[in-house]
């Protein structure tokens, strides 16, 4: 079996809070964005990482490329751990991952032309071809008219600014392309276009996807995989079809019955989860869901869940899995708690 | 209710930039009392302008014409800037997408809700401060007295989106307009202030004319709602009767890109291929996107037609009733 192609082990990215005056004061707390998060990302696979603002799923993105602040815990690059958390060690993933901007127009330089803005990665890379033909085969693969090459960025329509993305992200031949909300701010009739392009670069080329997103509609539809972030720690991870069927953490549930289902005769008589997300500085005791779970026992309050695998490709951290304790009316067994 | 009049009365209103690009062509929308009215777009279908016109926000350079727009039965056609501000607030006040631009950094936000009631000029500090935290306290901010002396920054953006809420209403307008109020909040968020909106509705009678991209929003909310398409209402109706039988091929292909309503996992995601024509020129504004355009659709413009259902309409040439 072959190592998967990037794997972290128990993975902490934090930050010190506020401003530290040179040489005063007592070192700032230190606020943990991610409190460890173990994840493997296999070849040629897309994995959805769905969550909500804070959840820490953008942080994720940019610590395996070496852009965030990893304090300690183990990546693994095709098998090989690297040294240490220094900028440079993460050189060998940077070589071969492409990242892809939630804005891509604020992602572009404004005064150079696509054409070169596409190449650069390329003449980075040290590849060769980067001449006029190679640059435009690179365009026609992401769908962007060779016309729009000799452009600006800000001559470009939202849809076109994504295509000119994407044909940036191929342009050093990457094995992984991870792309931070690459359907915000598109409308819906375009947005099918990107996600297709990705399937199409996915199918002739092997390459992976980490796609973070809040919308698990969109999800549903390309993921091979989903993880659900629920303030940086995994609660639940499975493929689509069984994670919709059957959410088996109460977050999960919630998340997948808050978005809006475009039927008027599908209307919710209540709001399925309250409350909001609580402050990544003060994260709540024991489960750091028990805050907004209708579920909450004692246990919940007191002892942090661990993610435990239901199955060869299904795992959940929660004491109280709903589908295996839910009775007809959907709510927890209460016997359970105390 | 049939006495009072509609909370909006737009015929045939046009808005033009620099004299030729017409961003709203021809648009005729009511609001009865009570209604939560959608207008569903994609970017450009000029829905935040028609939005923005309602209660005259649009900039100096827009040249707006309507053969008649009324709101609650007062003619803001006849009307200059002064009386159209003295509008904002008893007949139609608006949320935005983000409250946190909505409010003002640097003040306390009990000053800034107040000072919206400045034209209430008998009602004394006291009266205006239980009357703010009655209004808080209804759109479900906890704990409203110790709120009004904080700042904007101390809210999450769906908190501030309830005090905004409660802004636009505390002047107890008959039109509420809300431009993407949840757009730029978590899901589990957004459900809450769905839910909000609705109640406060029921509760106060409220007319909501609600903008949004979002065709969930538009079905969890709304009893009607108008389709926009490059600047032009293509359908309108009963929200039932437009998620269950859109009659314009824009709406019927909106739908079907929408990803929440695609059930099985196929291999292509579907697409409305090309991209929004400019507006002006003769002929059918989505006809060079349309799968089922003919020659006339691209040389003549599409007359309204009734629909199957009671209230549907929409603007094609071909007669699918």
């Amino acid at each position: 079996m072959t190592a998967p192609l990037i794997e972290t082990r128990n993975l902490v990215v934090s930050l010190r809070q506020g401003f530290q005056w040179p040489l005063l004061g007592s070192p700032k707390p230190r606020v943990d964005i991610l409190p460890g998060l173990s994840l493997t990302l296999r070849h040629g696979e897309i994995l959805c990482m769905v969550g909500e603002s804070g959840s820490g799923k953008t942080t994720f993105g940019k610590a395996l490329l070496g852009l965030a602040n990893v304090v300690s815990g183990e990546v693994l690059f095709e098998g090989k751990t690297l040294a240490d958390h220094k900028s440079r060690s993460f050189r060998p993933i940077r070589r071969r991952a492409a990242l892809l901007f939630q804005d891509p127009v604020s992602s572009f330089d404004p005064r150079q032309r696509i054409r070169s803005v596409i190449a650069e990665p390329r003449r980075i890379a040290g590849l060769t071809g980067t001449g006029h033909s190679e640059i435009a085969a690179l365009a026609a693969r992401a769908g962007l008219p060779a016309q729009m090459l000799d452009r600006f960025a800000h001559a470009l329509s939202g849809g076109q600014a994504r295509r000119a993305a994407v044909a940036r992200a191929l342009s050093a031949e990457p094995s992984l392309i991870i792309a931070d909300e690459p359907t915000a701010g598109l409308d819906v009739s375009v947005q099918g276009g990107v996600l297709n392009l990705f399937q199409d670069i996915r199918a002739s080329q092997g390459t992976a996807f980490l796609i973070i997103t809040h919308n698990l509609a969109v999800a549903r539809l390309i993921a091979d995989r989903i993880v659900i972030l629920y303030l940086g720690r995994v609660v639940e991870e499975g493929e689509p079809d069984a994670l919709f069927a059957a959410p088996l953490h109460p977050y999960t549930r919630a998340l997948l019955h808050s978005e809006p289902v475009p039927d008027p005769m599908k209307r919710r008589s209540k709001p399925p989860v309250l409350g909001e997300v609580p402050a990544i500085s003060r994260r709540p005791q024991g489960c750091e869901f028990h805050t907004r779970c209708p579920h909450a026992a004692d246990l919940c309050r007191a002892v942090a869940p661990s993610l435990s695998a239901v199955s060869a490709t299904r795992s959940v951290a929660c004491h109280f899995p709903l589908a295996t304790t839910r009775t007809d009316t959907g709510r927890l067994m209460t016997r359970t708690a105390g | 209710m049939s006495d009072q009049p509609l909370v909006l009365d737009i015929e045939d209103l046009t808005i033009r930039y620099g004299g030729v690009i017409s961003a709203v062509d021809n648009v005729n929308l009511s609001i009865r009392p009570g209604e939560v009215m959608g207008v569903i777009g994609e970017s450009g279908s000029g829905k935040s302008t028609l939005a923005h016109s309602i209660l005259g926000l649009l900039p100096k350079s827009a040249h707006i014409e309507a053969a008649r727009f009324r709101l609650s039965g007062r003619d803001v056609n006849a009307m200059d800037d002064s009386e159209r501000a003295a509008l904002r607030g008893p007949l139609a006040a608006m949320i935005f997408q983000n409250p946190m631009t909505a409010f003002s950094p640097i003040h306390r936000l009990g000053q800034q809700l107040s000072d919206l009631l400045w034209r209430d000029g008998q009602m004394s500090r006291a009266e205006k401060r239980e009357r703010i935290i009655t209004m808080l306290r209804r759109t479900g901010i906890a704990d409203p007295a110790a709120k009004l002396d904080a700042y904007p920054f101390q809210f999450s953006g769906g908190m501030l989106q309830r005090v905004a809420i409660s802004a636009a209403l505390l002047m107890q307008p008959a039109l509420l307009i809300a431009d993407e109020p949840t757009t730029a909040l978590d899901v589990t968020t957004e459900a809450q202030i769905l839910h909000l909106m609705r109640e406060l509705r029921d509760q106060s009678g409220v007319a909501i004319l609600m903008i949004s991209h979002h065709l969930g929003v538009i079905a969890e909310l709304c009893d009607r709602v108008a389709v926009m398409y490059a600047g032009q209402i293509v359908e309108e109706g009963p929200v039932e009767a437009i998620f269950a039988a859109p009659a314009h091929p824009y709406t019927q292909a909106l739908l079907a890109c929408e990803p929440a309503l695609i059930r099985e996992r196929q291999g292509r995601l579907p697409v409305i291929a090309g991209e929004v024509a400019r507006p002006g020129g003769p002929g059918c504004r989505f006809a060079p996107r349309c799968s089922v355009a003919e020659e006339l659709c691209r040389q003549a413009s599409p007359p309204v037609r009734p629909a199957a259902a009671e209230g549907q309409r929409y603007r094609c040439v071909r007669d699918l009733a």
